[in-house]
């Protein structure tokens, strides 16, 4: 078996780009669509502000999304670099949609963003537009793509085991795709991602606010963004407690862990607002509960009852049991006993093939297993719960002040009155770091809360990663660390420049900064 | 059905965001913030305009550009309302915020009504010779238009750059440099109206 | 000819050979162009001409890569996951050096320091030749096998180094794939370019056309007389469940050339190369580049052919245990997999084809110096 030190650095090296490349996809995600949004309102009216804010903005979006396709690539390298046992045990089906990803999205997106930027002069108004929409439709193509692939890590639904290839094998694709974890899970993402556009751009037009520059250019970007930021809000909202719903049906015990539940209770269950989850002892300190909310928000009704982490622990250790007897059968059907009673009983016991492979982290043979290393196991499928508790709460936080901004900043707009608010434009100018942090800690939620497994009750985490040595992935950790904050600098500082710069970065002349030079 | 309703929510969302825009277009309530502007010229008010100066300030800090401050007061104002009354009053306030709105660079300098008879205004990037050439224009202008009326001065302006006068003595705090400005600014606008004829004074 | 399971894994390694040969086309000219940054743009406004000639494009053209490694975890996810975990250190060094082009693109420009934009320009060039030299590096480790193993669950395990994947004949695929790819990039940028920058190219294309079929032609003769070949000796049904455990195979000099002996017609592949390299010369000496560029596209896909056929059906053969190397029967995904990616494609290449055609269309023309200066705050 692999030492713990590789998995532990593959999974450190996994999440460092993958929550590294979630700074920039968000953005990317909503901002796409609010250039579709400015440059259709150019098109309606002809005013030439509306064609330098779909520029201006546009620029700010390419800085992004060339870091964004970058950190994209490190992360389909590394499913074969890093992940090679994964790669090979559901490839069948994981690699179907990042196949499609690249084919029907990433080709769109790529090719037409050089359009975008250079074919102002060389195509009409209406085609550039055309242009425009689908950049944007193409950019949230592939993140369905990408979170069909990854809906199907955390419910892995239409495909079987295969004991002649020795892996997963798609059975049903339309399963795949209309996995209703992806469904929730792609939605979720990108109202989080659109969340994330409008607030780039109300806090950035909110500073040439408070600075009083570019004032009828920043005004507009303000209210494109907050009314498109308002919906996103809500429906990242209404949304995010649908996915709670949804996991509450098919990810069961990750909502237990999320919301510190150790008991089965009575339904409907209470919502733990705050406490301190102690995994040790199994039960959090210094509860605050809300009675009933839990059970309705995951449920939807007042009979169902949310299984407690302790009756999982009970359940999972029967799981493993069976596991057990899945693996002596699979060993004997790899070795040639491939007789029809072998089959069919291995056909009843491979739903928990899964919770037998928990046990190699142990034991290398699994069916010789001690009482004691079953117990072990079967503590390991519960997940570390203080974390997941808080950052689902830090998000959850961030998704309501963000809807507070929206719906301030929409009123103010709406009335005409945004220079009189300027409390507002400083808030909104102090919120923009917010999306960021509920994304990523979105993210920590998601697929943190999927340990121990790879993908959900069929692969262990441990056993996915290559075989590769420590020292191998320490150099390669230290190489992604320092080239990643090295771009991340140069990004920021290009950033910065020219979001401080505004519009007259266009060097249209219509603007702040060309018009002080010249008049000095 | 979850894609569905995503198709259904951006459509909504981007339509919304579009209509929302094109609608507050057509009301022209993004060019005008209505309820801060003086009512009858149209230009900011004295609160306002503080804080304006206060971010012209802090940005004229960072860019190390100089600007100037001017305050513009229409001598003619008292002498018009009390022989001809509050209509000719205003008509004559109306007339020359309209000078000074078109003698400076719309989007760029800062035009207020500081209070019932003075204007004041921002010139960012001007050194006192060029806000000083702005103000001549504004006076000459000014006579041109309303010094048929019978009084001796039309308009006096008195003129303060910044960082000159703003903080004599190096970096100050911003609000204290705002109580300097304005105050070099308003005894060089009284040494003018001592001046017979009116006209103008730079500090 | 029905679609089943035997004749889809046939058809999957036709489609992986079409996207890399697409990735080699397309992408290809955009890594020679990189490479030739620094030497045939001589002042900055030159080198903002060669950017701008490949700038609205290149990233579309990187996503053949990207998509040919998808394609290649969804059809042959074995070979997807020994390959990339294997050659480690290699696919790192490649997409480290992948990481400059994108922010080489978009943000050297933005800023006027000359020493900001000659970084990035260094930085541009090892994003066009490090990973030219690489993939050529990768092709001549596959030609010699590469030393890995499974175990009983089919976990793949590695047992060479980084720098034995340096060898003698892999460094020497190294050079035929950069200065095909050199000579490729230039003969495109002579086609966007005109006259200082134009003859520059011209010159670029003699010297590499020349290095290229000299070491095409030693590495050809390296592989029928120098290198191992394999072939298989036993193996199951070909449209049986894939499990690389249960073949034979043997190694033997030559053994490449056994495909090239049972049919004799495959002989016009390298044949081409070498023709439609020297109509390349001669084309661009000529003054008419368009062609010339469809002459090299045909010379660099001909490569990848050539090696695909002396190598087929092998995909990534084993040196240190050969019978668990992996080939197009025993390493494909599953029926349904190969079917649902093959409708998929057959449905979204050709409209990838013809939007990118439009773009190209639209982008069309020679980029000039005169245009940079117009537009220096627009264009890359």
């Amino acid at each position: 078996m692999i030492s713990e030190e590789v998995v532990d650095l593959s999974r450190l090296q996994f999440a460092i780009t993958a929550l590294y490349h979630f700074l920039f996809v968000p953005l990317t995600l909503g901002l796409s669509f609010i250039l579709a949004i400015m440059e259709s309102v150019y098109v309606m009216t002809g005013k030439q502000i509306y064609k330098d804010m779909t520029r201006f903005w546009g620029k700010l979006f390419g800085i992004n999304f060339a870091l964004g396709v970058t950190t994209g690539l490190t992360l389909e390298f590394q499913f074969g670099t890093n992940w090679a046992y994964y790669s090979h045990y559901v490839g069948d089906v994981f690699g179907v949609p990042l196949a499609i990803e690249g084919l029907a999205a990433f080709f769109l997106e790529s090719t037409l963003i050089g359009l975008f930027f250079f074919g102002w002069d060389r195509i009409s108004r209406v085609q550039h537009l055309a242009v425009t929409w689908l950049l944007a439709l193409g950019v949230n193509l592939s993140a369905l793509m990408i979170l069909i692939a990854n809906g199907w890590m955390q419910n892995p639904v239409g495909a079987e085991f295969n004991f002649e290839t020795m892996r997963m094998e798609v059975s049903s694709f339309a399963d795949v795709v209309f996995n209703p974890a992806g469904q929730v899970k792609f939605v979720h993402t990108v109202a989080g991602g659109y969340c994330t556009g409008a607030m780039f751009v109300l806090s950035i037009s909110a500073y040439y606010l408070l600075k009083r520059r570019d004032q009828a250019f920043a005004v507009r970007s303000f209210t494109v963004a907050a009314g498109f930021g308002l919906a996103a809000a809500l429906s990242v909202i209404v949304l995010g407690d649908e996915s709670g719903y949804t996991d509450g049906k098919v990810q069961k015990l990750k909502v237990a862990a999320i919301e510190a539940e150790w008991e089965t209770e009575e339904p409907p269950a209470a919502f733990t607002v705050i406490g301190f989850p102690d995994q040790e002892k199994m039960e959090t300190r210094y509860a605050l509960r809300i009675p009933w909310v839990l059970g309705l928000i995951a449920t939807r009704s007042v009979d169902e009852p949310i299984i407690g982490l302790k009756d999982f622990l009970v359940q999972n250790e029967q799981r493993i049991r069976n596991g057990m007897i899945a693996y002596a059968l699979l060993q004997k059907l790899r070795n040639g006993e491939d007789d029809a009673e072998t089959r069919a009983r291995f056909k009843a016991y491979q739903k928990n093939l899964g919770y037998g492979l928990l046990l190699k982290k142990y034991t290398p043979n699994v069916i010789d297993a001690t009482e004691e290393q079953i117990t072990m196991a079967a503590r390991d499928t519960i997940p570390n719960v203080a974390p997941l508790f808080w950052t689902f709460r830090v998000m959850v936080a961030c998704g309501f002040i963000m809807l507070f901004v929206f719906a301030a900043s929409f009123y103010v707009c709406s009335t005409g009155t945004v220079m009189k608010h300027r409390w507002l434009l400083r808030l909104a100018l102090y919120c923009l770091p917010l999306p960021w942090i509920a994304s990523e800690m979105g993210w920590i939620v998601a697929e943190y809360g999927r340990q121990p497994w790879s993908i959900a009750e069929i692969l262990p985490t441990f056993m996915s990663a290559s075989s590769r040595s420590a020292g191998e992935l320490y150099l390669s950790l230290a190489g992604f660390i320092g080239f990643y904050t090295l771009l991340l600098v140069i990004e920021l500082f290009l950033m910065l420049k020219y979001a401080r710069l505004g519009p007259s970065s266009l060097h249209s002349g219509r603007y702040y900064h060309e018009k002080i030079g010249g008049a000095a | 059905m979850w894609y569905f309703s995503w198709v259904l929510g951006v459509l909504l969302a981007c339509a919304f965001g579009i209509i929302n825009v094109l609608w507050l277009e057509a009301q022209e309530s993004l060019d005008q913030h209505s309820s801060v502007l003086d009512p009858l010229t149209k230009l900011i008010s004295r609160v306002e305009f503080l804080e304006a100066l206060e971010a012209t300030i802090e940005q004229c800090k960072t860019n190390r550009a100089p600007f100037s401050l001017l305050l513009v007061s229409l001598d003619a104002f008292k002498s018009i309302l009390d022989q001809e009354g509050n209509e000719s009053a205003n008509e004559s306030v109306l007339a020359a915020a309209d000078i000074i709105k078109r003698e400076t660079r719309r989007e760029i300098d800062t035009v207020a009504r500081y209070d019932a008879e003075t204007f004041a205004i921002i010139l960012p990037g001007a050194h006192a010779p060029a806000a000083e050439t702005i103000a001549r224009r504004i006076c000459d202008q000014a006579t041109a238009r309303l010094g048929s009326k019978a009084c001796e001065s039309v308009v006096s302006i008195g003129i303060a750059e910044y960082p000159k006068h703003g903080c004599p003595e190096g970096v100050g705090r911003v609000l204290e440099e705002v109580e300097a400005l304005l105050r070099a600014t308003d005894s060089t606008l009284k040494r003018a109206q001592r001046q017979d004829g009116g006209a103008l004074v730079c500090a | 000819m029905s679609l089943d399971y035997e004749t889809l894994k046939l058809v999957w390694w036709l489609f992986i050979g079409l996207l890399l040969i697409g990735f080699a086309i397309m992408d290809g000219f955009d890594m020679g162009v990189g490479t030739l940054l620094p030497f045939v743009g001589r002042t900055d406004e030159e080198r903002r001409v060669l950017l701008n000639a490949i700038g609205p494009t290149w990233e579309g053209n990187q996503v053949w890569f990207v998509t040919a490694g998808g394609a290649l975890f969804a059809a042959w996810p074995l070979v997807y996951a020994t390959a990339f975990s294997g050659l480690y250190f290699a696919l790192l060094l490649v997409l480290f050096a992948l990481f400059l082009r994108p922010v080489g693109f978009d943000y050297r420009s933005k800023l006027p320091d000359p020493r900001w934009r000659s970084a990035w320009d260094w930085g541009l060039f090892i994003g066009g030749a490090v990973p030219a030299v690489l993939f050529g590096v990768a092709f001549g480790n596959l030609l010699q096998g590469v030393p890995f193993h499974f175990d009983a669950d089919l976990r793949s395990y590695y047992t060479g180094s980084f720098w034995g994947l340096l060898n003698p004949f892999a460094l020497l695929a190294g050079i035929v794939s950069l200065s095909m790819l050199v000579m490729h990039g230039a003969v495109y940028l002579q086609m966007r370019t005109e006259a200082a920058i134009a003859e520059r190219c011209k010159k670029a294309i003699a010297i590499f056309a020349g290095i290229f079929l000299i070491s095409f032609a030693a590495a050809g003769l390296w592989t029928a007389f120098g290198i191992d070949g394999y072939s298989i000796t036993s193996i199951g049904a070909l449209d049986a469940d894939p499990n690389p455990l249960r073949k034979t195979v043997e190694q033997s000099t030559g053994a490449w050339l056994h495909n090239y002996a049972l049919f004799a017609w495959l002989w016009l592949i390298p044949t081409l190369v070498f023709v439609m390299t020297l109509l390349v010369v001669l084309l661009s000496r000529i003054g008419r580049p368009g062609i010339a560029f469809i002459g090299s596209s045909v010379a660099v896909a001909c490569v990848i052919l050539t090696a695909g056929f002396s190598m087929y059906p092998f995909l990534l053969p084993s040196s240190s245990v050969p019978s668990n190397s992996l080939t197009i029967w025993d390493s494909s995904s599953s029926f349904t997999t190969l079917k649902i990616m093959f409708w998929a494609t057959l449905f979204f290449l050709p409209i990838v084809i013809a939007y990118t055609s439009w773009v190209y269309r639209v982008l069309r023309g020679k980029i000039t110096v005169q245009e940079i200066r117009d537009n220096q705050h627009t264009a890359y």
